[in-house]
């Protein structure tokens, strides 16, 4: 926060040393940033889009199934859950949208409120959950603002929560939903029967291709725990593999061989060959039956024209050496158009409705008897499939390391060489150390003129170090609170990317208003001299002239005129003043114009800091050695009221954008990364504002070009005017006691000018 | 002159702006602005009041075109399709639905009427009221508020004659750089007002007494730095540890002792007052009027008639007497503004 301080005259005499190292630290810092953001995305590598998606109704039935995202890899988590095969109904509202009834669980909104089952404690309703680290984590975003990606778990489960917790579903992994792809990539119909308790009888289904109908004796299935490699159907597509949702025209031979492994039951396992050919507008679905539950298990790949014809070459026979009794699964492929015999027709007809990217990979229901329980002993903790952590970003850390210790060497290098660092200099330094602050003008202090007055003058004194250290410390803060406040979407995700940043725009707004506040106290500590008060007052009164001509004519898009003068002002008369001018602007012109609104805070703060900031205009001019009224300083100043507009663009925005909805892409939602994060504001910005701040920046950048030079030239020379000040009348000789430190001067008289020109305020 | 109190107007505005907030029920939203409108309407036949540069109504028309537009091209949801773009164009492509196109409606009918409560707080008030309201910890900001405040008119006067006298010598204003002629004039022109302004406010002794900040270890300014920086650690144990009783305790503390630095500081300034606005009864009926409102707002019973979404697919919005009722609580200041006048109300 060096620039609150920085006046021209700093700036002039103060060399702006040290500039590489600081550079690289910079540097330094944003891989540091990158390279936390790049690990949160590190969850994700190819398994060929597929997510998973669990459905706990509450009743003991749980549904999973393994969905196809399609060809870009994501799609939000109502989409997924639409793919599930059941009826959702949704509410929409600026959090997203909220499931109010999956199938038949639930609230018949809107006949009903979408939240029931909630309007008293126990508060019952539809949590959503995603899975992170083999845990399940309460999302605190709607399914519509929720982006899944490839590898993801979602979890729905119907049960009693609050606001930051809800039920959760049965831990399963992605990998027990969806086995893994195959290495060629290969669409693998792998119909995973897991049958959750380990004492349920052992189902071995048995496959039956339709319609020969005839039981075929393929998988065997083997429970859970003993973690046998599961029966894996694998489709060999003989031209190219190919994405499922591409699968429309090409005609696929492909070999269905269903591998059985059992330890158990190394009996005989037939391995048959079936020739399904892809034919259009056909659709396959596999449908597995267990006789034990009166729940089918629906298999259905939607390709939206294509489907699956089945010829089977072999006739089937019954291998498995097992008990009739047990329970069987029945995989049936069907060509569509003829009637479907499965068990749930009610689940098909889910399974078609338009579902436009996502296709359900694999589905399953199953009824499970025991509610799980999760720290029971036999609860069905896989262990977590460390290949889907595996990171695949570039590390940036070493690198970051590396910048920074550059910097340092750089920094320490040139320090030594231009005698910064004598270690005499250094014990002196130390002894006599001020924090070094901008030489300030010696202003004598103003004595007291009432003797009744007992507090001291409001100009500090330059010894006055407390008071400065003081003062610092309340900018930094408010500039820390105020940036955390406005980037914690940012930040949130660079540093804890699972958890959900505090939603609540509320505490934002406060804490926004608190700074504020606290700002504007400690900056018209500045402004307590009438000179001041008086330059600024009609400034600002200019300026409100100028946004009340705009809002009378209203110029293309963000195109206003006020920046420009705010510009100029924190640049000539320095950042405090510069401050003030952009806040008080609005703030006038919203009274004059009667734009007093919930909104005008945000505009107050954004626009002062435009202001404060102008003085880095003086940084720049150093950097190029320009001369002050060069026809370079204007360039810069064009230039930085060009980046200016795009700032209060950029940040205007961010007051809301975390509390909106929309396209999953473009909006904020907890846990995607920091990468993600700012690559979705970026896509928003670009979206619905760039257009419209383009205006801004070109009429910023051709106000100044037009009328920079001549106004730049009016405000210095007012400086110089302004540049007196009053002198009391001597005190009588028993004030003159009181402040015995104030150097004698000659009896002036009352509001006498002393012109000191060249100099600032 | 309005004849409520300050303080009535903002309780009133206040109900106004939390029900707008809390429905999305077009129904109610149209009997709040109505509402708003009436009220609006009652302080227009009172006084003169200022000139809005755009009106009301046009600008009303504008936001909820605009806002309709926007939910409407990028938001995708609903079952009614009208038309439908190829999913290949970023952002745009995607099913174009009715429900989105009302959603966008109902969006801007809040902004709208968000507008509209503002504004009658701007007819109602005059703008030294409206300053009156800035915090007196705050006073140079104030003073410098009030200051623009009244150059304004001066300035845009100024302006006229200047444009005048330009004219008068030939002057036309065909491109940006034509404004130069007129924006110069005006500005070095009101940094000479500036000028004689510091003058003669020094020559009354404004400034003369130190009533802002004192030098050295001031303890308002301590405890603002104190008040910041737990106000800081609240937002980081809220943040990134996610302990949400910790944060918020921390978070009020040092919200409360901010404030309380700032009231202090307030007590240290004296104002003083030209013209007291005195409180009546009518005061204390709106304010009751208004947390009438509120309250049967945020009733558990009146939230499924508050609710109302075109998702998935549009249905006629519902109403609920009750509800209808507590809103027309907002018309009180319009009743009262009806009201025949009686002497008790006039002062000075």
């Amino acid at each position: 926060m060096n620039l609150l301080r920085l006046s021209p005259q700093d700036l002039r005499q103060r060399n702006v040393r040290l500039l590489w190292p600081r550079a690289l630290l910079w540097v330094a810092l944003l891989l540091i940033a990158a390279a936390t953001g790049g690990t949160t995305q590190a969850q994700g590598p190819e398994q060929g889009a597929r997510a998973g998606i669990v459905i706990d109704f509450g009743d003991g039935m749980v549904h999973t199934a393994c969905v196809d995202l399609g060809a870009d890899g994501q799609a939000t988590g109502e989409e997924v859950l639409a793919a599930a095969s059941f009826d959702v109904l949704i509410e929409y509202s600026p959090m997203g949208g909220a499931v109010c009834k999956i199938g038949r669980q639930g609230c018949n909104f809107p006949g009903q409120p979408c939240w029931c089952q909630c309007m008293s404690s126990p508060c019952v309703y539809w949590a959503y959950n995603y899975l992170q680290d083999g845990q399940w984590v309460y999302a605190t975003v709607g399914a519509s603002i929720r982006t899944v990606r490839a590898g993801d778990v979602e979890g729905w489960a119907w049960g009693a929560g609050s606001l930051t917790q809800g039920a959760t579903p049965p831990l399963v992994t992605f990998s027990q939903i969806c086995a893994p792809a195959a290495p060629t990539d290969t669409p693998t119909a792998t119909p995973t029967w897991t049958p959750w308790p380990t004492n349920t009888p052992q189902p071995t289904p048995t496959w039956t291709p339709w319609p020969t109908n005839t039981p075929q004796p393929t998988p065997t299935w083997t429970p859970w725990p003993t973690h046998t490699p599961q029966p894996t159907a694998t489709w060999t597509p003989v031209p190219s593999p190919a994405p499922l949702s591409a699968l429309t025209t090409e005609t696929w031979t492909p070999t269905w061989s269903p591998q059985t492994i059992s330890t158990d039951t190394p009996t005989a396992t037939p391995t048959e060959t079936v020739t399904p050919t892809w034919t259009p507008t056909n659709q396959l679905s596999l449908t597995l039956l267990s006789p034990e539950t009166a729940a089918g298990q629906t298999e259905s790949l939607i390709a939206p024209t294509a489907a699956l014809a089945v010829t089977a070459t072999e006739p089937a026979g019954r291998a498995s050496g097992e008990d009739e009794a047990q329970p069987q699964a029945v995989a049936q492929v069907a060509p569509s158009g003829t009637p479907t015999p499965t068990a749930t027709p009610q689940a098909l007809a889910a399974a078609l409705p338009a579902a436009p990217r996502p296709s359900v990979y694999r589905d399953s229901t199953a009824s499970m008897p025991p509610r799980l329980d999760p720290s029971a002993g036999n609860s069905p903790v896989w262990p977590a499939d460390r290949a889907l952590l595996t990171t695949t970003s570039p590390d940036y850390l070493p690198l970051a390391l590396l910048t920074l210790a550059l910097a340092a060497v750089i920094g320490l290098t040139r320090a030594f060489r231009r005698g910064h660092l004598h270690l005499a200099a250094i014990g002196r330094g130390l002894a006599t150390w001020r924090p070094r602050l901008p030489a300030r003008r010696p202003v004598p202090a103003l004595p007291p003129v009432s003797s009744r007055v007992s507090s001291l003058p409001a100009v500090t004194a330059r010894s006055d170090t407390p008071a400065r250290l003081l003062s610092w410390a309340i900018y930094s803060l408010t500039a820390g609170i105020g940036l955390l406040a406005l980037l914690h979407p940012f930040v949130a995700a660079a540093i804890r990317p699972a958890a959900g940043a505090v939603n609540t725009p509320l505490l934002m707004t406060v804490l926004v208003a608190l700074c504020f506040l606290a700002l504007l106290f400690e900056v018209q500590g500045q402004a307590v001299s009438a000179k001041i008060i008086a330059l600024l007052g009609v400034l600002v009164a200019i300026n409100s002239v100028l946004r009340f001509v705009e809002v009378s004519i209203p110029g293309p898009g963000g195109f206003t005129p006020i920046f420009f003068l705010i510009i100029l002002t924190g640049y000539v008369y320095g950042a405090r003043l510069g401050f003030l001018m952009g806040a008080l602007t609005l703030l006038v012109s919203a009274l004059i114009t009667g734009g007093i609104g919930p909104w005008l805070p945000g505009q107050m703060f954004t626009a002062g800091w435009m202001g404060l900031l102008a003085p880095l205009a003086w940084l720049l001019l150093r950097l190029v050695r320009g001369q002050p009224g060069s026809r370079t300083e204007l360039v810069l100043l064009a230039i930085f009221a060009g980046v200016g507009g795009l700032f209060f663009g950029i940040v205007i925005n961010l007051w809301f954008w975390p509390y909106m909805t929309g396209p999953a892409d473009q909006y904020w939602q907890a846990g995607v990364g920091f990468a993600e994060t700012v690559r979705r504001y970026a896509v928003y910005y670009l979206a619905t504002s760039l257009l419209w701040d383009v205006f801004a920046v070109a009429g910023n950048v051709l106000l100044m070009m037009v009328f920079g030079a001549a106004t730049l030239a009016a405000l210095r020379r007012f400086q110089q005017r302004f540049a007196f000040e009053y002198r009391p009348e001597e005190p009588a000789p028993r004030e003159a006691k009181a402040v015995p430190e104030r150097p004698a001067l000659a009896p002036q008289p009352v509001g006498r000018m002393q012109r000191r020109s060249g100099e600032s305020m | 002159v309005s004849r409520l109190h300050p303080r009535a107007w903002i309780a009133w505005l206040a109900a106004a702006i939390f029900t707008l907030s809390l429905s999305r029920n077009p129904v109610y939203l149209l009997l709040i602005i109505l509402c708003i409108a009436v009220v609006s309407r009652a302080l227009r036949s009172q006084a003169e009041t200022p000139v809005l540069p755009l009106p009301l109504l046009r600008l009303s028309l504008v936001i909820i075109t605009l806002s309709a537009l926007f939910n409407f091209v990028t938001a995708h949801f609903g079952q009614t399709v009208l038309f439908t773009l190829p999913d290949g164009i970023p952002l745009l492509g995607g099913p174009y639905t009715l429900e989105a196109l009302v959603f966008g409606m109902v969006n801007g009918l809040v902004l709208v009427g968000f507008l509209a409560a503002f504004n009658v707080l701007y007819q109602a008030l005059p703008t030294q009221a409206l300053i009156h309201m800035i915090p007196r910890a705050l006073y140079p900001i104030a003073v410098v508020v009030s200051i623009a405040v009244s150059f304004v008119p001066a300035t845009l006067a100024q302006f006229q004659q200047i444009r005048e006298a330009q004219m008068m010598r030939g002057h036309r204003v065909r491109g940006l750089r034509d404004w130069l002629p007129l924006f110069m004039p005006l500005l070095v022109g009101g940094l000479e007002r500036a000028f004689q302004l510091a003058e003669a406010m020094t020559a009354r002794g404004f400034g003369s007494l130190s009533v802002g900040q004192r030098a050295g270890l001031d303890p308002l300014r301590v405890a603002l730095v104190v008040g910041l920086t737990t106000l800081l650690a609240g937002l980081l144990v809220l943040l990134f540890w996610q302990q949400e009783v910790a944060g918020w305790v921390l978070v009020a503390l040092g919200g409360g002792v901010l404030l309380m630095a700032l009231r202090r500081q307030g007590q240290r300034v004296r104002r003083t007052v030209y013209r007291r606005q005195p409180w009546t009864g009518s005061d204390g009926l709106v304010i009751a009027a208004a947390a009438f409102t509120v309250g049967v707002y945020v009733l558990p019973a009146s939230r499924g008639a508050l609710a109302w979404s075109p998702y998935p697919q549009l249905t006629w919005p519902g109403a609920d007497p009750a509800t209808v009722l507590a809103t027309l609580g907002l018309l009180t200041p319009a009743v009262l503004l009806a009201w025949p006048r009686t002497e008790s109300f006039e002062h000075g």
